[in-house]
């Protein structure tokens, strides 16, 4: 379609934090959530973005405005015998000199907005950065010059949401990639409900053949029993709609990643087989027994096997009591050499869960942000391991986003998109796809020394019961034989957050690489600029390298107004090979963070009113989300929420706005091969005594699509 | 003092905060309940189930004075089967027009021979 215009675009929208403002306050004594009492309404503003990043890449050369870089500095290489400070002039000042690179500062760049502070991307200091060098690389002496781009401590996923998954660096996955992201011999079984294979973040050559193991058709829902396909067709889990989990958990163990869209995997290159074991009202022993065993490549009910057994095999699924069947099941599949891995349950309880408390299956349990047990995770001994699974009650980071664990999701009209979610079934493909990455390591490994490596090698979670200890995937894969060349700077946790309260905090850093030379020269950088933080580094062995150091953080409130501020620490390090890592603060002032809900961003036809194209993200400080396509024309851009979840967005007591404004809504023109920023408008929370739900918005009511 | 303006003063008592003592007990105890107006009069109850295969239904709303007690259903997955472990918010909604003009909305969850009370909440002017 030649009227198609590709939009890869992300579209930001920028909102302060909203409060969740219809929970009402009750007292204490009851099981019943304590919530804040209804705040007044409140107005957020927003900024739409609607950037191409490969057009705005060829028109400033080879300069990319969208990477993280000191912003108004710009670093060249000077032919012999040319004087830096000659290229120096009206707008460039000369930083520093030294032999053939000289380091310059922008004046335009530098005063303007950087993006971190909600510039658009056009306007921004970055992209003035990346104009200057490509002038500056213009003039006569100089050889070349780029923007001083700030190089990754360990390896960043270019995905487009790989921000918002707080639990990778909390895994120390990032670290881990700088070694391996997989290999495409190591196969992972995913036990659930199926797989939406037709979600964009997957990769249909990592699928092996699985099956669907559901034998009963009621509950199968696909018109038949057990069959080769294992998509899933929904398992109709609430009133609202399919669960699709195991797209969700597939995609935390193998997404495509480092692919510019969506989410980050686990492991960048596994192959993942589905098996199809939980339907409607859930699974029974006998299908997930079979599926194990199809897995682990041993005869079961279907009656093929599959060429390569699966090296793991993942299982967020539980139920209470003991099953002796399905232990066995597992207890062949671990004797087949197959290492199984299973969530430890969500009853906030002591008890057993099968059947992760199987000695056979790997048990983990989930931790929140902080790296403490989240609330709803089991702690019976049997409990392994830890990894993030994630509290939704919380945003603990500050980013606007519940502390889930984000991954990819489908529903039951076909369409599909990226979801926060939290539980142990989280949790354990977490600690699935590191276990990948450690077999990618050291193919050799059987799925014993897999689980010895997975348990020998752990990071401290916070207070977390039975000594227990959390998935460290950068341990894991060093220990399996994995090295990299150089220093690898570390700093634990990766997250601070002080909370409405505390005043101190400590992190642990330093060189997590054994063999290699110690990482010395450290200096700290906090950016962006925070007067309340104080960040002190202490070497318990002066001038020796960083070896287990501490990073004393001291936060002061006062004179700060009510809200939510943050900042990033960088640790910088001379002489290593990346050369920095950092972890990020938070602090609260006064009344403790809300919740988000979802806003649906609709572009609308200006003469029908029908909607055309929608996406929806998350209400929060700051989100994106994609069009995958739009077509050329115009159209009018509105958002709101749908908390009543009647189809139409901004009734009575829901988020919404227009573009520009509500009182003077203007079309949008999209036009072929041409960008559209500065779309820039607010959303209001109506409120409206005495009227009547639903329309009114405009004289009009916009429907989301289903 | 009249049941309608005493009951409007439980509300409010139980919205002072963790120090104020309710006068009614609230005595469920299992998984987090919300409760959320909407800006049409109706409210919404969220019941957080820890996994996947639970179920929650309005059995009735009945009205006695300025209170609407709403009671639920809530149902567990089948002991036998296994569900995905993940937490799964399952919202039910009350329409306004059940709730008439009641100034306290109560709610109750039944869960096989337990019926406990979750939520108290004034409902907003």
């Amino acid at each position: 379609m030649s009227n198609v215009v590709p939009m890869p675009a992300s579209v930001r929208l920028v909102l302060p934090l909203l409060a969740f403002a219809c929970f009402p306050a009750c007292g204490g004594g009851g099981g019943g959530e304590t919530p804040p009492p209804p705040p007044p309404p409140s107005e957020q503003t927003g900024a739409l973005r609607l950037p191409a990043a490969g057009t705005q890449a060829a028109a400033a050369g080879a300069h990319r405005a969208d990477l993280p870089m000191r912003t108004g500095e710009v670093v060249a290489w000077v032919d012999p015998g040319v004087d830096a400070d000659q290229l120096a002039g009206s707008d460039l000042e000369l930083v520093e000199a030294g032999g053939p690179i000289a380091v310059f500062r922008s004046m335009t760049a530098a005063s303007r907005l950087s993006q971190r502070a909600g510039a658009p991307l056009a306007d921004s200091s970055e992209q003035a950065t990346c104009d200057a060098a490509t002038a500056l690389a213009a003039r006569p002496g100089v050889l070349c010059a780029q923007p001083n781009y700030l190089l990754q401590a360990t390896r960043q996923p270019n995905d487009t949401h790989f921000g918002k998954q707080w639990h990778y660096p909390q895994a120390k996955l990032p670290q881990a990639w700088d070694i391996t992201v997989g290999s495409a011999n190591v196969v992972v079984a995913v036990l659930d409900t199926g797989i939406k294979a037709a979600h964009p973040d997957f990769d249909p050559a990592r699928f092996v053949p699985g099956f669907d193991m559901i034998s009963d058709p009621a509950v199968a829902g696909d018109g038949n029993g057990r069959d080769a396909n294992p998509e899933d067709v929904g398992d109709l889990a609430t009133p609202r709609g399919s669960s699709f989990h195991g797209t969700h958990v597939a995609g935390t163990i193998g997404a495509r990643s480092d692919n510019g869209a969506g989410i980050a995997g686990v492991d960048w290159n596994c192959k993942l087989m589905h098996l199809r074991v939980l339907g409607r009202g859930g699974g029974s022993v006998s299908d997930i027994a079979n599926g194990i065993r199809f897995a682990a490549g041993l005869s079961n009910a279907s009656g093929t096997v599959p060429a390569q057994r699966a090296d793991i095999v993942n299982m967020s699924l539980g139920g209470p009591g003991a099953s002796p069947v399905l232990e066995q099941a597992c207890n062949a599949a671990r004797d087949a050499g197959v290492l199984l891995v299973a969530a430890a349950g969500n009853d906030n309880s002591n008890q057993p869960n099968s059947p992760a408390s199987f000695d056979s299956v790997l048990s983990v349990g989930a931790v929140d942000l902080l790296g403490a047990r989240a609330p709803y995770s089991n702690f019976h001994v049997s409990v392994d391991l830890w990894a993030p699974g994630g509290d939704m009650t919380q945003d603990r980071n500050g980013d606007g986003f519940a502390d889930g664990v984000l991954s990819c999701m489908a529903d039951d009209q076909g369409a599909t998109f990226f979801k926060f979610e939290n539980g142990t079934s989280m949790a354990s493909p977490h600690v699935a796809g590191i276990a990948a990455l450690v077999k990618a390591a050291n193919p050799s490994l059987t799925a014993a020394q897999l689980r010895a490596i997975l348990l020998g090698n752990t990071q401290a979670g916070v207070g977390l019961p039975n000594s227990g200890r959390m998935v460290d995937a950068l341990a894991a894969v060093q220990a399996a034989g994995g090295t990299a060349t150089g220093p690898i700077l570390v700093a634990t946790p990766s997250t601070i957050d002080f909370g409405a309260a505390s005043t101190t905090a400590t992190v642990v850093c330093g060189n997590a690489n054994a063999t290699a030379s110690s990482a010395t020269g450290a200096q700290l950088q906090v950016s962006p600029a925070a007067p309340w933080l104080l960040p002190v580094l202490s070497e318990t062995v002066a001038n020796n390298g960083l070896t287990n150091d501490t990073i004393a953080l001291t936060a002061n409130r006062t004179g700060l107004a009510p809200g939510v501020y943050q900042t990033r620490v960088t640790l910088v390090c001379a002489g290593v090979s990346p050369p920095e890592v950092a972890f990020d603060v938070r602090l609260q002032v006064g009344e403790a963070s809300p919740v988000s809900d979802e806003v649906f961003v609709l572009l609308v036809d200006p003469l029908t009113f029908e909607t055309a194209f929608q996406t929806s993200a998350f209400a929060a400080q700051e989100f994106e989300w994609q069009f995958g396509s739009v077509d050329a024309g115009s159209y009018l851009l509105v958002a709101g929420t749908d908390r009543d979840n009647d189809g139409e967005i901004g009734d009575d007591g829901e988020l919404f706005g227009a573009w520009p404004n509500l009182d003077d809504v203007l079309p949008v023109d999209v036009v072929a091969g041409q960008d559209v920023a500065g779309l820039d408008f607010s959303l209001q929370d109506f409120v409206v005594v005495g009227q009547s739900a639903g329309g009114g918005r405009l004289g009009r009511v916009f429907r989301r699509l289903p | 003092m009249s049941a309608r303006v005493r009951v409007a003063l439980l509300g409010l008592a139980a919205c002072a905060g963790p120090a104020a003592e309710p006068p009614v007990a609230l005595d469920w105890r299992g998984a987090p309940v919300h409760l959320r107006h909407l800006g049409d009069g109706g409210v919404e109850v969220e019941f957080v189930a820890p996994t996947a295969g639970h179920a929650l239904a309005l059995r009735d709303v009945v009205r006695v004075g300025a209170q609407a007690t709403t009671t639920f259903v809530h149902t567990a997955p089948d002991p036998a089967a296994f569900v995905a472990q993940v937490v799964t918010p399952l919202r039910v909604a009350v329409p306004a027009d059940r709730l008439g003009d009641a100034a306290v909305v109560a709610v109750r969850i039944v869960e096989g021979e337990r019926d406990a009370l979750a939520i108290l909440a004034a409902r907003p002017r």
